[in-house]
């Protein structure tokens, strides 16, 4: 997967599971700037990663999992 | 998988049915809560064009159910379901189910579901703090707390209820102790779940999930993730949600009356490997050799199903010789001609021969699911009858068996022996018609039958089969008025109320029972609530004989005049004049709904050729 198209997975996730319009959630997006962005939608976006990159998270990974950014982080790690 | 952009643009250009369809296929692909999240958002405008039951489902719950909901509304939608739902407090169930006040009372669910877990119910037991002593006290207590919440329950709602089992540790704390003797924790966790099942089968309208035997069936080890729990007290795993959502659906699809009654299949490589046509009756592949034995499998799943009751038809493209010659001198075959009420074998497209089906069994062809290993015919059927159930098969026939048996539109409740005798019904129904090609004039016909009738109060023995037929029966049903077990007896406890059942059978065998009225009495008019007849028996002027009944009994009982509704739906049109044939006026209507109304000081006539059977003489 490309590094765009890992970018528009997340904010499509995010976007959906905090019910706002995609263009509202940015690389900076996270639960302090998107009130949307509740401890509820959190656990929906760590469950609709797991089950599109096929990996399960580590309990270390999910606390840094805070904003777009740190998303993508995690799973370029990952990747890596 | 279908891009998001081609679902927003179907649902732009208005083709509903296509767009709920790409939509089933990327939710398919990829069931996350997002993706569910995705399609509720994109149903939510188009939700009238889909013709969906409306169902109201309360969710209560010990541990965190949250990312379940939008999985479970999108898999419903799918299957013609608008779920509405109420997820009660966390841990809360017990005081929402006894507190006369609770939201779960003001939110007048159809069904709840009762999802607890071993660790929260009986924690001494799952940690390992009890002793073998306790083990018989606790599930005692456990069985009692259930008791006491279905009564509360049943005291202020008919709503069903879903009873979880609780499930085994996957390491028992005693080690491989543990399963030694019959004192051990998976052992007491087997009593606490008998005894459930115990007080669930005393209940009307109770009905239990074996949540242990689905964590089995998936894997326990990786039902649930330990990182989730101790981060997020959540039990389930990322992929476990949706396995649990589907489990839910198979009991929610019969309460909602979105089920199919028949099955109709395909035969080359379906039921037998390769074509008979090339291959010769001694070429094709079925036997105890792979790939034979697969597709024995694949008949042995068919064969229980018609022992549930699903109607059985062929619609195959062959030489109806060759396919005849298979059933009639394969030594391997399970199923056999009498399995089926309706053969297509020709060269006509699949789409045209599940029309006449359905027509021919006098079905909606909503009710009907479709077996095929072809992808072309099963994508042709989608896209021309997108009501049709089609069932997707993997590549390859190992895992057919297992796809069909995982197909929930074939899933009930309660199987009636109407649901048994099913098969028979319609076997006798193809020598009915043999009859009818040589009678002289239709009244020839009936006294031919001989038609004896039962006309009887239900009783406790008769009212699961009463609820069953207001809930299915669709065509011949002058009101669709759906009621549960409860609200029938309910009814049949009232003085006001009465709840006849018809039982019938003629020379070629029984129907069961197959009508229902429904009435009440106020003053001097009896209204007629529901008046229903399953498909089975229509056009042989049972139907009459129903009606003629209720108003003899009304008169009787001092009624001067009967009324009833016809409400119309999307399928009861057959039922429409029935009321104005029998000598009813119509004194309202509105919106295509009519009210018509009955003088009873004349007499509604018996149709002399079918016999009424009284209390304690033979059928026939």
């Amino acid at each position: 997967m490309t590094n765009e198209a890992m970018i528009e997975k997340v904010r499509n996730i995010v976007a959906e599971v905090s019910e706002v319009e995609i263009e509202r959630v940015t690389l900076q997006s996270s639960p302090a700037n998107l009130e949307e962005w509740d401890s509820l939608a959190q656990v929906n976006i760590v469950l609709s990663l797991e089950q599109e990159f096929g990996h399960q998270f580590s309990p270390e990974q999910i606390e840094r999992m805070v904003s777009v950014e740190k998303i993508l982080e995690v799973l370029t790690a990952q990747a890596a | 998988m279908p891009d998001r952009k081609e679902i927003i643009s179907a649902i732009e250009s208005r083709e509903h049915l296509r767009a709920l369809g790409l939509m089933r296929q990327l939710f398919n692909e990829a069931p996350t809560p997002a993706n569910a999240q995705f399609v509720l958002k994109q149903a939510a405008p188009i939700r009238e064009h889909l013709a969906l039951v409306p169902c109201r489902l309360a969710i209560l719950r010990s541990f965190t159910v949250e990312p379940l909901v939008p999985i479970l509304r999108a898999i419903a939608l799918f299957q013609g379901i608008d779920l509405i739902v109420q997820v009660g407090g966390f841990n809360a169930y017990s005081k929402e189910l006894l507190d006369p006040d609770s939201d779960l009372y003001e939110f007048n669910p159809d069904v709840a579901i009762l999802a607890t877990q071993t660790r929260d119910v009986l924690p001494e037991l799952w940690n390992g703090d009890s002793t073998a002593a306790d083990s018989e006290a606790l599930a005692a207590r456990a069985g009692a707390d259930i008791e006491h919440l279905i009564g509360a329950l049943r005291s202020r709602s008919n709503a069903h209820l879903i009873l979880n089992t609780l499930e085994m540790p996957a390491y028992p704390n005693a080690g491989i102790f543990d399963g030694q003797g019959n004192a051990g924790q998976c052992e007491t966790i087997h009593g606490v779940n008998r005894h459930m099942r115990e007080v669930a089968a005393k209940n009307l309208g109770v009905y239990v999930l074996d949540y242990d035997a689905l964590i089995a069936r998936f894997g326990r080890l990786s039902w649930g993730d330990e990182s989730k729990w101790l981060t997020m007290r959540m039990p389930l795993g990322a992929d476990s949600f949706v396995h649990l959502a589907r489990e839910y659906i198979r009991f929610l699809l019969p309460l909602c009356g979105r089920v199919c009654k028949a099955l109709v299949i395909d035969l080359d490589n379906t039921i037998w490997g390769g074509v008979v046509g090339e291959d010769g009756l001694d070429g094709i592949k079925l036997g105890a050799e792979y790939p034979g034995n697969a597709y024995l499998e694949v008949q042995r799943a068919i064969v229980d199903l018609h022992r549930r009751g699903i109607i059985l038809a062929i619609c195959s493209k062959n030489n109806p010789e060759d396919a005849l010659e298979v059933f009639k001198r394969h030594d391997a075959m399970l199923l056999r001609m009498e399995h089926f009420a309706a053969t297509r074998i020709n060269w006509k497209s699949k789409a045209e021969n599940i029309r006449e089906v359905a027509s021919e069994l006098n079905i909606g062809i909503d009710a009907i699911a479709f077996l095929d290993d072809n992808p072309l015919e099963r994508e042709e059927v989608r896209m021309l009858i997108p009501e049709v159930h089609v069932i997707d098969l993997p590549d390859g026939p190992a895992h057919f068996a297992a796809a069909l048996r995982s197909t929930p539109v074939f899933e009930r409740l309660a199987l009636s022996q109407e649901d048994r005798d099913r098969g028979s019904y319609y076997l006798a129904e193809r020598q009915r018609a043999q009859l009818q090609g040589g009678a002289v004039t239709l009244e020839d016909y009936y006294r031919s039958l001989g038609m004896v009738v039962e006309i009887a109060a239900v009783t406790s023995r008769t009212i699961a089969r009463v609820a069953q037929l207001t809930q299915k029966t669709n065509q011949f049903n002058l009101t669709t008025r759906r009621y549960s077990e409860q609200e029938i007896t309910a009814k049949a406890a009232d003085a006001r109320w009465r709840v006849d059942a018809l039982t019938a059978g003629d020379r070629f065998g029984d129907y069961g029972l197959v009508g229902v009225a429904i009435t009440n009495r106020n003053g001097e008019v009896c209204e007629i609530d529901s008046f229903l007849l399953s498909c089975r028996v229509i056009g042989r002027s049972v139907e009459t004989a129903l009606l003629s009944h209720v108003a003899r009994e009304a008169a009787s009982s001092g009624m001067r005049t009967l009324r009833g509704w016809y409400l119309p739906t999307r399928k009861n049109a057959p039922s429409k004049d029935f009321y104005p044939k029998h000598g009813f006026r119509m004194i309202d209507e509105s919106d295509g709904k009519m009210l018509f109304e009955y003088d009873l000081s004349k007499e509604l006539g018996w149709p002399d050729w079918v016999k009424l059977r009284t209390e304690g003489s033979p059928t026939r």
